[in-house]
């Protein structure tokens, strides 16, 4: 077994997913299958490969002068923002309640 | 210390590490060009990066890179030519994407270190970038607790933070304090940070645990959020090591966990367990390719760091021989160091130009609420003020009683304020010294003890002289004089 049924719950937890009780074994064993073919990767000698986190790998990130976006794009983009939030008040985005 | 602390210390020994964030005071966030201010109304300051709406690219600001190195090589930090960005995954409300891009395995630089004014030294584990997260104004409450709902102002939203993470090296609450003055200086010093605590370009998290004195293994430790003042910063370490002497006293074990510091009373809280720890699966930043920096690039840097806090000490204290208070004052206090500093440029007398410095012209700019650049006393014109009274042609106390306000507002030279007031000294040898020889005549007996090697009696004839010249001869000149009658 790749994964367990609690790390599955855990997992769901972090992700802020609720999965009723009855589909847990469901996707525990889809999610296994999924992890285990996946695992056959680890058959392949790495030991002399650095990691490869770019597909771009011999390539930096480019970089921007510290300099102001036009203002008045900024106005018309935060009045449409606002208006597409589900809840505001005044200029503020509104949220239910955090936590407990 | 406190001798409740003083008395645990002798027994555990408290191991204090800190993790600071300090906001670098570029004009855009760290992503994209959105402002960088504090206030502001709330979300004016916002972009589709910040708000982390779909389909958006970050890209590095390139003067919050060159600041967060400016910082790492002040740190005695070594920039690592390579770094990368990761993800770091949570959720809540304040952080739009649902991860903070920020540095986790390969930070931006590591293994530096600060020397405190104590002597002591706290090394440096590592110092990355990260974006901050946005402000939550909890309605109907100060806390999150028994609010109804929150209102989100994204602002702050991706501005950039470097994180400074110390080595377990520090011991007591006086020197966590130390440090991170020590630190905000610095920071200031290099010009990236504005160091204002209050509104929160500094923020410190403290990681603390007991062990018994005299032994090597670390004790549990607990994490402290929220210290944010060096108040805080103080009580809130002795507050925690009073709690976990009292646990470790009663034979019990301290939890690994997260507390929350209350200023309000005075104490610290659970926030999360071990257990309940977050997991925030970090992974490499797929929309940013890895940070390279030349070694031109941080050479360069190099060369512009400033003369840093400890160095300016060395040189107050050694080659100024200012005294503690005094080199104190010049290094905490930024306009009155740089000032002090010019003036020391056109002067051979440290200790008198520190005097004048700290003394009248502090005095009268407090009073008047200006600052050091912004009246007519520049660092030239107090050190011809300076010259007047090294050269006897007005006295140092009646230049500081008399020559303020003027040489602060007046368009006239010093000496033409001397000759305004009639504060001009008597200089000239010819036109005193028949009276002082006068003098001499008439206190034979005085004289001749003088002349026999008595020395104190030469002030006894330079009070009589300053009485007859009603204290505008120069006593330097009386003593010329004196000695020139008692070798003849």
């Amino acid at each position: 077994m790749s994964i367990s049924k609690d790390e599955l719950v855990d997992v769901a937890n972090l992700a802020r997913l609720g999965l009723p009780e009855d589909s847990l074994d469901k996707y525990t064993s889809e999610l296994d299958s999924i992890l285990n073919y996946v695992q056959r990767l680890s058959g392949v000698d790495t030991s002399n490969v650095d990691p490869l986190i770019h597909s771009e790998s011999e390539d930096y990130t480019p970089l921007r002068l510290d300099e102001q976006n036009n203002l008045n794009e900024v106005q018309a983009f935060r009045d449409d923002f606002l208006d597409n939030a589900p809840q505001t008040e005044g200029h503020f985005f509104k949220v239910p309640k955090i936590g407990d | 210390m406190n001798s409740v602390i003083e008395e645990i210390t002798k027994k555990y020994e408290p191991v204090i590490g800190l993790e600071v964030h300090a906001q670098l005071k570029t004009n855009t966030k760290l992503f994209c060009s959105c402002k960088n201010e504090f206030g502001g109304e709330p979300n004016a300051n916002t972009c589709p990066i910040c708000l982390g709406l779909p389909g958006v690219l970050p890209v590095l600001n390139k003067t919050a890179l060159d600041y967060a190195i400016k910082a790492s090589l002040a740190l005695n930090c070594t920039v690592n030519p390579k770094s990368k960005f990761d993800r770091k995954q949570y959720f809540y409300p304040d952080l739009p994407k649902g991860y903070q891009i920020s540095q986790y395995d390969q930070p931006l630089a590591s293994n530096g270190f600060v020397d405190l004014p104590d002597g002591s030294k706290v090394r440096i584990n590592r110092l990355h970038m990260e974006e901050d997260a946005g402000k939550l104004v909890h309605a109907g409450a100060e806390r999150l607790h028994g609010s109804a709902y929150s209102l989100v102002d994204l602002n702050r939203a991706g501005t950039p933070l470097t994180e400074i993470v110390t080595e377990p090296d520090i011991r007591t609450a006086e020197q966590a304090r130390l440090y991170v003055q020590e630190l905000r200086l610095i920071l200031i010093y290099c010009g990236v940070c504005d160091g204002n605590l209050e509104e929160g370009s500094m923020r410190c998290d403290v990681n603390i645990s007991l062990r018994p004195q005299g032994t090597e293994k670390f004790g549990t430790r607990a994490e402290i959020k929220n210290v944010n003042s060096f108040r805080s910063i103080q009580r809130a370490i002795e507050y925690e090591i009073e709690r976990q002497a009292e646990i470790l006293d009663e034979g019990g074990e301290v939890v690994q966990e997260t507390r929350l510091w209350e200023e309000n009373r005075g104490c610290t809280i659970t926030m999360r367990t071990k257990e309940e720890a977050n997991d925030y699966r970090y992974f490499p930043e797929p929309d940013l390719l890895p940070i390279n920096i030349s070694s031109e690039k941080i050479q360069n840097i190099q060369e512009e760091l400033p003369l840093l806090p400890s160095k300016k000490r060395e040189i107050y204290s050694q080659e100024y021989k200012l005294n503690e208070e005094e080199s104190f004052i010049f290094v905490e206090d930024l306009e009155r160091g740089s000032y002090f500093d010019e003036c020391i440029k056109l002067s051979n007398n440290p200790k008198k130009v520190a005097a004048w410095v700290n003394g009248p012209v502090a005095a009268y700019l407090k009073e008047q609420r200006l600052s050091y650049f912004d009246t007519k006393l520049s660092p030239e014109r107090l050190s011809e003020v300076l010259k007047l009274i090294d050269d006897g042609i007005v006295s140092d106390s009646s230049a500081k009683k008399d020559l303020i306000p003027d040489i602060f507002t007046s368009d006239l030279s010093p000496i033409e304020l001397c000759d305004k007031k009639g504060l001009k000294q008597i200089t000239d040898e010819s036109a005193i010294s028949g009276e002082v020889e006068a003098i001499v005549n008439q206190f034979p007996d005085q004289f001749s003890e003088l002349k026999s090697g008595k020395d104190k009696m030469k002030s006894f004839f330079v009070g009589q002289a300053m009485k007859r010249f009603k204290g505008k001869a120069s006593p330097a000149l009386i003593n010329k004089i004196l000695d020139k009658l008692i070798t003849k």
